[in-house]
């Protein structure tokens, strides 16, 4: 009896699963559907579900015509790779400093840095753009990084910090009675621990790269520099648009994040057992 | 080791690159926009300086910014009341282990990488007048062509849902991580006592995810603070202001309006709303997690 | 694992010195006598012909002075604008020439002294080829800033064949489009009118158009210039005739819910009878393909609402061009460059599609798509244009504009709200 409920239970909730599945799936499924189709059929409300009439696959060579979009795509691709190192390791030692270490404008730092994701990136538009000018530093890929990068650190530090917080002190100390110097416990000891963390970090930290618009449009000159959702965006007219092509354009730029995440996902998940263990 | 973690320079080492990085590009950027809030400025001409009477303005002489504010709140709201705890329902059930965990994280991430511009287009169509969602109420036997999103009344509503289900995939892998992270040990001990299932979730998994649950506040109260994306997609903040949220007129203001000098001050006000609410998270969970620290 | 993170760590350290390197060492330096102009444009879009003809045009340029090489930087539209004025709260340095809209935006440009006058670097040739009266978007206190490109036309197309079906006639006055209307509402799925008002300046269409048809041109514009005061008993009836469409269902059941993108998407795909919108709206339904629409399409001026309304009167006009950025190195090539593509690009108007020349060409009727050729008909019977109120005001008192224009095609509309709101901002230009 109790274990006909037991079953009962596992396939309602494998049939709650698979539905809620097909919703969060639904967005991805309709873009594609949208990137093969002409304007007057994604315009139409009642044809949300319904197949192209014509299969307009030439959306997807018209995209790629030309190859910058490629181009465009390996520096989105450079932009949120270094960007996720980068912040990664500068948010990994900041949190360790913020969390572990003991010094008395710990906390103003602290909320200093959380100022940080609550600013709103459309108002610091100008006066950042006219900072990085006065620096010389809007050329070239760093133009676009260094802005990248320092907007991914808060999130990451807070992140992290409440994983540190969660790492028993004892392996430090270990070490530290072993004779390791705090170099050595950070990069030998606590960043294998952290992974997990670091890995949420990384994901959240791409995908805010990988999607941002405001200042790729703003910040970058020469379109040798440019990232892919702005290379997208290039295919609007101004009174009248293929969005088909747009379409193509954002499964061309979606399909990788989705990728990433499958493989850094899975990291969180092997990582993650072997540390609860050891925790 | 206490010696090593009060060494004033290892301290220094760690903290200082991200630190002044941050406060090179971001926080000086900030309070150039604070120092703009003081002028009438058009954000290219001549400057002329106003004092505080820009931000005294916001409160005093604009319903639109008023009524925006108040968006932001049930926006807040509806993230805090439905999105966190149905991110935590599928968080506790994906972790727990059942077939195909992997395949389900990675699918419920799906609507969280793809862009909101996407998700606004595609949730634009839904809430037509002759979209997915009248279609559905009409097999339900309710037939209506409202027209969601051109409405003043329902406008505001139906960008909330695409909003607050666009990120219970973010919220549901971080709470899955802090979940994953509690050690067996503690179950173990609960199961010996004779608290499973529900019991053990709110006794064990709830408290014990306490930091991991206060980020995730503190993110979906900032975010729906500053939230812009999906609503400049999918209204504009319109009709007449009906779904206008502080980022979104502040945008307005800033480029569609050239009024700089009031726009930035509008920014600057949303930064010290978004600190307000996160110290009054960080005093609120501040009890939480002594409380849990007795486990 | 120690050595991967030395070696992430290594691989982030040189990646961040090739870039540095990449970054400096890219500024147009004149070595060898090459000057570098850099333009800025909108024509970006890979699926449309005006961004061909426009990269053939600059090609050809640089082919007949070979000392000047153009880097051309293209954004959407959208982005183009922020990108504008982010640049030009500074000096704008990346910036010789640039694409802008004429008159309202580019006078706050010129205002804060920003623009080059071209006045020097212009030809007598060139300028007698301008075809008369085009100019004036593009001059202020006697300077000539830019050179027009074409001119664009409020039209009213009309899908003959939804017509024919619900028996009703293309109209020319307000109580025939009221009447047609009403038929047209009988026609299953048909709105009669898509007008795209989400889109603020698309609302803004209608009441322009009303407002020209009651008050009359010439005097719509004084009163725009700030010449005039916004009390014309015609600025309020046009207000509560607007309503009226609204509340008859002339443009469907939420005039508020689509934008320019769906609108136009309904009259290609026969869900809608008339469309109003500019003229570069016939490109579309010439090249759309899988509509056919673009068989029975009849062209209209707005109808008149007055029965002693002057016919002559339309809405459109010059209304952008190339402009050259004061502080540029080479104020010269980069003024006699904007001069060329805006005459480059002018003359093959017609046929591109684009707009109604504002250069004095021969253009070979045959190679103009048929839609064009009906509306060329019409071009020629105006006289007075009224541009666009979003293109002559300036940005805030645009942006209210339109925005009230949207509250009248909502319940309750508030004409006497629409009107003082009117008279706070145009009065104070």
């Amino acid at each position: 009896m109790k274990k006909e409920l037991n079953t009962i239970k596992s396939t309602g909730k494998m049939i709650i699963l698979i539905l809620v599945a097909v919703v969060q799936l639904f967005p991805f499924f309709w873009l594609i559907l949208f990137s093969l189709k002409s304007n007057t059929e994604i315009f139409d409300p009642e044809k949300i579900l319904s197949l192209p009439e014509v299969w307009h696959f030439e959306n997807y060579s018209m995209a790629l015509q030309g190859g910058s979009i490629v181009r465009y795509f390996f520096n989105s691709v450079l932009y949120s790779v270094v960007t996720v190192v980068a912040s990664g390791l500068l948010a990994a030692m900041a949190a360790y400093g913020l969390t572990r270490m003991e010094w008395k404008l710990k906390g103003v730092v602290a909320a200093i840095f959380t100022l940080g994701i609550m600013m709103p990136v459309q108002a610091t538009l100008l006066p950042l753009f006219q900072v990085l000018d006065a620096t010389g530093l809007r050329n070239g890929y760093l133009g676009l990084m260094i802005p990248y990068i320092v907007f991914a650190i808060p999130m990451s530090i807070m992140v992290l910090s409440s994983f540190y917080r969660s790492v028993p002190r004892e392996l430090e100390e270990a070490a530290c009675i072993d004779g390791c110097g705090i170099f050595r416990t950070f990069f030998s000891i606590i960043l294998p621990i952290i992974r997990p963390a670091l890995a949420t970090a990384s994901i959240f930290a791409f995908m805010n790269t990988w999607n941002e618009l405001l200042f790729a449009n703003t910040f970058v000159d020469d379109e040798a520099y440019r990232t892919l959702p702005v290379g997208i965006m290039t295919f609007v007219g101004e009174h009248s648009t293929n969005w088909g092509l747009i379409g193509a354009g954002l499964v061309i730029a979606t399909i990788p994040i989705v990728i990433i995440y499958f493989i850094l996902s899975r990291q969180i998940q092997t990582s993650m057992t072997v540390g609860a263990v050891k925790g | 080791m206490q010696k090593l973690y009060s060494n004033k320079l290892y301290i220094a080492v760690f903290v200082l690159p991200a630190f002044l990085a941050f406060v090179c590009i971001g926080i000086i950027p900030l309070f150039i926009t604070g120092y703009y809030g003081l002028f009438d400025y058009d954000g290219i001409g001549e400057k002329t300086f106003l004092g505080l009477q820009n931000y005294i303005n916001l409160f005093t002489n604009d319903p639109e910014f008023i009524k925006a504010i108040l968006n932001s709140f049930i926006l807040a709201a509806a993230s805090l009341f439905i999105q966190l705890p149905l991110s935590f329902i599928l968080a506790v059930i994906l972790s727990k282990g059942v077939k195909g965990e992997g395949f389900f994280r990675t699918i419920y991430f799906v609507p969280v990488v793809i862009s909101s511009m996407v998700i606004g287009q595609l949730f634009i169509r839904i809430f037509n007048s002759e979209g997915l969602f009248n279609g559905i109420l009409g097999l339900v036997g309710i037939h209506t062509t409202q027209a969601w999103l051109a409405d003043t009344s329902t406008a505001f509503f139906a960008t909330v849902v695409p909003a607050v289900w666009q990120s219970i995939g973010y919220h549901m892998l971080i709470m899955y991580a802090g979940i994953k992270n509690i050690s067996p040990d503690y179950y173990e001990a609960a199961r010996i006592d004779g608290a499973t299932g529900l019991k053990a979730t709110m006794k064990i998994t709830l408290p014990l995810l306490a930091p991991v649950i206060k980020m995730c506040v503190t993110f979906a109260l900032v975010g729906s603070l500053r939230a812009f994306d999906l609503i400049y997609v999918m209204t504009g903040g319109g009709p007449n202001h009906a779904s206008e949220v502080p980022a979104t007129l502040m945008y307005s203001n800033l480029f569609t309006k050239g009024i700089y000098g009031y726009g930035s001050a509008q920014a600057f006000f949303i930064v010290f709303e978004c600190l307000l609410f996160s110290l009054i998270i960080n005093r609120i969970f501040k009890r939480a997690e002594d409380n849990a620290s007795m486990i | 694992m120690k050595k991967r993170i030395l070696a992430v760590l290594l691989s982030a350290a040189m990646c961040v010195g090739l870039l540095a390197g990449c970054g400096t060492g890219n500024k147009d330096t004149a070595d060898d006598g090459q000057i570098t102009l850099d333009v800025w444009d909108i024509w970006t879009d890979p699926s449309s012909s005006l961004t061909k003809a426009f990269e053939t045009a600059v090609a050809e340029y640089e082919e007949e002075h070979p000392d000047i090489n153009i880097e051309l930087h293209g954004l959407d539209s959208d982005a183009y604008k922020t990108k504008m004025s982010t640049e030009f709260a500074g000096k704008a340095d990346g910036i010789d020439v640039f694409y802008y809209w004429a008159p309202g935006m580019i006078k706050k440009l010129i205002d804060a002294d920003k623009v080059l006058p071209i006045d020097e670097y212009v030809t007598d040739d060139q300028l007698a080829r301008v075809k008369e009266g085009s100019t004036q978007s593009f001059e202020f206190d006697g300077k000539l800033y830019g050179l027009p490109i074409d001119s664009y036309m409020v039209i009213l197309f009309c899908n003959q064949e939804l017509f024919d079906e619900a028996g009703a006639k293309i109209p020319t006055t307000y109580d025939e489009l009221l009447d047609a209307a009403k038929k047209l509402q009988k026609l299953d799925g048909v709105t009669p009118l898509a007008l795209g008002a989400k889109d603020g300046w698309l609302a803004g269409f209608l009441y322009e158009s009303l407002a020209m048809r009651e008050v009359g041109a010439e005097k719509v514009n004084q009163v725009l210039l700030g010449k005039e005061a916004f009390d014309d008993e015609g600025f309020v009836s046009a207000a509560e005739k607007m309503n009226e469409l609204y509340t008859a269902g002339v443009l469907g059941e939420s005039p508020l819910e689509d934008g320019e993108a769906e609108a136009n998407a309904k009259f290609l795909g026969g869900r809608a009878a008339m469309r109003l919108t500019g003229s570069w709206f016939a490109s579309d339904i010439d090249s759309s393909e899988d509509s056919n629409v673009k068989d029975h399409i009849a062209v209209t001026t707005f109808p008149l609402t007055k029965e002693d309304g002057a016919v002559t009167d339309y809405g459109g006009g010059s209304n952008s061009s190339f402009f050259v950025n004061k502080s540029t190195d080479h104020p010269k090539e980069a003024a006699e460059f904007a001069a060329y593509i805006c005459e480059a690009m002018g003359s093959q108007a017609l046929e591109l599609g684009s707009g109604f020349t504002a250069w004095n060409v021969e253009t070979d009727e045959s190679k103009i798509s048929p839609t064009f050729v009906k509306m060329m008909d019409l071009f020629e019977n105006v006289e007075t244009g009224v541009l666009a109120w979003d293109t002559i005001l300036d940005s805030n008192p645009a942006a209210i504009h339109q925005e009230a224009c949207q509250t009248l095609l909502a319940d309750p509309a508030d004409v006497d709200g629409f009107i003082a709101e009117h008279q706070d901002v145009i009065g104070k230009q």
